[in-house]
């Protein structure tokens, strides 16, 4: 799907670039007869107004039918069919030449009325269906340039300036349109695609009827090329837009599926890491002794032993935790711990913020490699201290020992265990994990985790 | 009192239930028949049910929705080995009381027992000699010695507040104030996941001060302030600040 889409991304733009310039080429080299030639092109344009006045009904009614449109959508369709039909195009579609004057400026003036409403609405949609965000100078441009475009539109009318008139009307249609296509081809439909398609098709083929109505009319080419160049312009601007828009959706979902992927196999890692064969005899033994001793003792180290089991086991199918229940899993090592090692090893859990989170069954890796290379457990006043606390745009947390600490050059502290913990954090909550130590002193461990911002709700 | 249990493997929890036996508790055990269970619940006022989930011919769950339409009020918990997701729960959560993992703990079972008897459970505090706690009458195990302590203080303090410098000064009377700060941090923690697993949360844990809730509190400290009884007996005998009560 993603290879499709950049091919259409790609193929588009060089499609309607190579045309154009194809038109410019045949209409200056007088390659066709310039009647034969405005004719064809204005024959072009009717089909692909009716492939699009189609399509859009179709479109419309299946709106009608999606339980998930909004109004906007649909007020969408509606005006957008309306301007299509009270086009120019349109108009000669269902009535030729035989047009009467009153009627058609009663039908210029619901087409003009239905641009602006195609506009607002979409402008609407996007932003609340779609919740395009935009650059911020893009953004004020556009408004600028509908609004602009609107006003004119009017004034020119009322000065009956018919000609630059439609072509402005075609500009503000094209912008409409951009937007359009940016937010029905983010709905990834083959209906919307053809929509598109044919769009693009309209618009080409407007272009060409600009310049070669330009050239065939020589009193009349600036005005006429001026505005199918303005046309092209704002044209390739929203190309642009779109284009970004499209990538960057692509991206996003591509990047959420790698994502997943990637934490997949990490909490994989876990299960392996952890079950290590070695472990789990020798805390059955635990227990086995346990209970020889006393039954109440063998059941609490039992109980114990599950509840590590029950930890390391549901990380196959877990992100995050939040961080009480990571604490007391911890807890539950170190009481299995204590009784093994028939030592008491001293943790300060020194909480003072808990609401939040962090990946699931990453504290006590750390708390136990700690344990394991540190040797606090055999210095007189060691301890493994787990610290939270808060400033306005992260939580903090550490693990800070008074063991012996390593030396970062000499021994590789590259172990797979931590590694895999340091991506899940950065990875799940966009989290640094750094690990510092000083030979003789201890290590500390300082994990900074970004405050989510208030997502507003639709 | 009626309550089934239904495994398909024989579980360590009858001889739970033969321990705590009252003579108001009747129970039932079945292996994974299920028209036999459904027969059993018809025909008897059942209370409480205790079920497996995974069991190779029926589901625990799918077994829970049938009981539940024949008797709309009948108290279910789950018992298993699997992850259960609350999706799973959702249309029959108003029933369901709880799910407790494999292997079952005796205090949990007690406390699942007196939910479906509606009762509500009592802490029992003796302050006389030592210090200890008795939830439901089976002895709480505090993770650290400050911790027990921090609440020997609390409950002192008969319902008053226990403000951070409080607790500091009597527990940690000779180290500097902010290592004792991480030290009082790291006592209420540890207060807090003991009260939460014996499902008691009579502490209300504000910034720097703690509340107690004295219901369901049995003290026999409070009782003899209450009847302004003397005694010659020593409060909380292992802590130096108790002389000041």
């Amino acid at each position: 799907m993603k290879k499709t889409k950049i091919t259409i991304i790609v193929a588009i733009p060089a499609l309607l670039i190579l045309t154009i310039l194809l038109g410019i080429f045949i209409a200056w080299n007088n390659l066709i007869e310039r009647q034969t030639f405005v004719r064809m092109g204005y024959y072009l344009t009717m089909i692909a107004i009716f492939a699009l006045s189609l399509l859009t009904i179709i479109e419309f009614i299946s709106i009608f039918f999606d339980k998930d449109a909004s109004r906007s959508t649909i007020i969408l369709s509606v005006a957008l069919l309306v301007f299509l039909l009270t086009s120019y195009d349109g108009l000669y579609l269902f009535f030729g030449d035989g047009l009467n004057q009153g009627l058609g400026i009663f039908f210029m003036n619901v087409n003009y009325f239905s641009i602006i409403v195609s506009v607002l609405s979409f402008l609407y949609l996007l932003r609340r269906d779609y919740n395009i965000v935009q650059p911020k100078i893009e953004k004020n441009l556009t408004y600028i340039g509908i609004s602009v475009l609107m006003v004119l539109n009017i004034v020119l009318s009322i000065f009956g300036l018919q000609i630059v008139n439609t072509f402005i009307t075609y500009s503000t249609f094209i912008l409409v349109c951009g937007r359009y296509m940016s937010s029905i081809f983010l709905n990834k439909t083959v209906k919307s695609s053809l929509i598109s398609t044919f769009i693009i098709i309209y618009l080409l083929f407007d272009m060409y009827l600009a310049l070669s109505l330009g050239f065939t009319f020589p009193k009349y080419f600036i005005s006429y090329s001026l505005c199918g160049l303005y046309s092209i312009l704002i044209f390739l601007n929203f190309l642009n837009i779109y284009f970004r828009f499209i990538v960057s959706k692509t991206n996003e979902a591509y990047k959420k599926e790698e994502l997943e992927k990637e934490l997949n196999i990490l909490n994989s890692h876990i299960l392996k890491n952890q079950i290590d064969p070695h472990y789990i005899f020798n805390s059955l033994n635990l227990i086995k002794s346990s209970y020889l001793v006393d039954k109440e003792k063998g059941e609490k180290v039992l109980d114990l032993f599950s509840k590590q089991m029950r930890a390391i086991v549901e990380s196959k199918d877990v992100y995050l935790a939040e961080l009480n229940k990571e604490l007391e899993v911890l807890l539950c090592y170190i009481e299995l711990e204590n009784i093994r090692i028939d030592k008491e090893i001293r943790v300060i859990f020194d909480i003072d913020i808990d609401d939040f989170e962090v990946p699931y069954f990453s504290i006590q890796p750390l708390v136990e490699n700690a344990i394991k290379y540190s040797g606090v457990t055999n210095k007189e006043d060691g301890y493994i201290k787990i610290s939270t606390t808060e400033d306005d745009k992260n939580y903090i947390m550490t693990i800070i020992d008074n063991g012996n600490g390593f030396d970062p050059d000499k021994v590789s502290v590259k172990s797979y265990g931590i590694k895999n913990i340091k991506e899940r954090f950065k990875l799940l909550l966009n989290a640094d994990m750094i690990i510092s130590s000083i030979l003789g002193i201890g290590t500390t461990i300082t994990i900074t985790i970004p405050k989510k911002k208030e997502v507003a709700t639709k | 009192m009626k309550i089934i249990v239904v495994d398909d493997e024989k579980s360590s929890l009858h001889l739970f239930l033969d321990q705590l036996i009252e003579n108001d508790i009747d129970y039932h055990f079945f292996k994974d028949d299920g028209e036999a269970i459904i027969d059993y619940v018809k025909k008897n006022d059942v209370e409480g049910a205790f079920l497996d989930i995974h069991m190779p011919s029926i589901n625990g769950i799918a077994l829970a929705k049938k009981l539940i339409s024949i008797k709309p009020n009948i108290k279910i918990i789950f018992i298993t080995g699997y992850l259960v997701k609350d999706d799973d729960l959702k249309d029959i959560t108003a029933n369901v009381l709880g799910v407790i993992n494999k292997p079952v703990t005796q205090d949990e079972l007690l406390r699942y027992i007196m939910k479906i008897k509606e009762e509500t459970s009592i802490l029992t505090v003796k302050m006389y000699g030592g210090f200890d706690c008795f939830i439901n009458g089976h002895l709480v195990t505090f993770s650290s010695s400050k911790s027990k302590e921090l609440f020997a203080l609390l409950l002192v303090l008969n319902g008053k507040s226990l403000e951070m410098g409080l607790a500091i000064s009597n527990l940690w009377p000779d180290k500097d104030v902010e290592k004792a700060k991480i030290l009082y941090r790291d006592a209420v923690w540890r207060l807090r996941q003991t009260l939460k697993e014996i499902d008691f949360n009579c502490v209300n844990f504000g910034r720097a001060v703690l509340t107690l809730d004295k219901t369901n509190i049995v003290c026999d400290y409070w009782d003899n302030l209450k009847n302004h009884v003397e005694t010659d007996e020593i409060l909380l005998i292992s802590y130096s600040w108790a002389t000041f009560f």
